[in-house]
């Protein structure tokens, strides 16, 4: 699935994985909401604080 | 946009009681219905605690009954393992209970120890996903059900209830390959995409999905679902962060 040379830790982060500040995560959501009309996402919080950071200061940016 | 939550229980070092992780997991739920979600996405998993949740239509119904508006996704249930005709029952029962709140995504399934203690081939996986698929939706949508197919077959069956969305709630197929999408998109379905694809391959996939889908004569609103894990820290998700998906219109 990953080529040899690329670490699948870093793939992840730099190009799957949507993280960080809530400011940078509203940031990608935006930008692949034009990109590729993403209107849709599920998301697997790491944990009940990471869920409660997107409900509080995400979400009502977004909807 | 839209946006759900995959539900998870997963129960690490089984640190706390399993009561405690379902406790917790209903709390969340609630959140959300408060909130704004759209749905909750239930996992389904068995014999590992890298998710304990064996049976989406029992726990969707205590989800369901603690909540007023959120939808309750399968998110997925393992197709191949079912009895199709208990399957479309239970999924039917859950629409009913809930008030119309069903979302209903299937899949394959992928863990050894689930086909082995299953007794299920998984080189069958991909026929048996289908053939189920195709058993409950007829279920659904025909008052009675004569079928013959490769691993089930009925004659004369009437299968109740019927779900309370008509024809039938949404459907979601986990798809991760083009002739997945495709197969989805012939039939009309909505698709929750595999954990690894980059931001890049993702909007490919659902380019490829989409067209697909207007080639098939399925009407499409822009309608798209990604299920990246967030955190507001730059720390690392799991592997089972993330599943990008597709909803058609309506969905």
């Amino acid at each position: 699935m990953f080529g040899t040379d690329i670490d699948p830790v870093q793939r992840y982060l730099d190009s799957a994985i949507i993280h960080g500040t809530p400011e940078r995560v509203l940031d990608q959501l935006t930008q692949l909401r034009e990109e590729i009309h993403l209107d849709y996402l599920i998301g697997a919080p790491l944990s009940h604080e990471t869920f409660m950071a997107f409900t509080d200061k995400i979400l009502p940016k977004l909807r | 946009m839209k946006f759900g939550i995959l539900q998870f229980f997963s129960w690490p070092e089984r640190r706390v009681t399993l009561p405690t992780v379902y406790q917790r997991a209903l709390q969340r739920i609630e959140i959300m219905d408060q909130t704004g979600y759209d749905a909750v996405w239930l996992t389904e998993h068995h014999f590992s605690d890298y998710s304990v949740c064996p049976s989406i239509p029992v726990l969707g119904t205590y989800a369901a009954a603690r909540t007023k508006r959120l939808h309750i996704g399968a998110g997925v249930t393992l197709a191949a393992f079912y009895h199709p005709l208990r399957l479309a029952e239970e999924l039917a029962l859950l629409d009913i209970l809930s008030g119309g709140r069903v979302k209903w995504g299937a899949g394959r399934g992928f863990d050894p120890r689930e086909f082995k203690a299953f007794g299920v081939p998984q080189e069958e996986s991909y026929a048996r996903f289908h053939e189920v698929v195709d058993i409950v939706l007829r279920a659904w949508t025909n008052e009675r059900l004569t079928y013959k197919g490769k691993f089930f077959s009925f004659e004369d069956i009437e299968v109740l209830p019927k779900p309370l969305q008509q024809p039938h709630p949404p459907v979601w197929m986990a798809a991760g390959s083009p002739p997945a999408f495709a197969w989805a998109a012939a039939a009309g379905h909505s698709i929750l995409m595999g954990p690894h694809a980059t931001h890049s391959e993702l909007g490919k996939e659902l380019a490829f999905y989409t067209q697909q889908l207007v080639a098939h004569g399925h009407a499409i609103a822009g309608a798209r679902s990604r299920s990246p894990g967030f955190s507001p820290s730059p720390r690392l998700n799991p592997p089972h962060a993330m599943l990008p998906g597709r909803a058609r219109s309506g969905c």
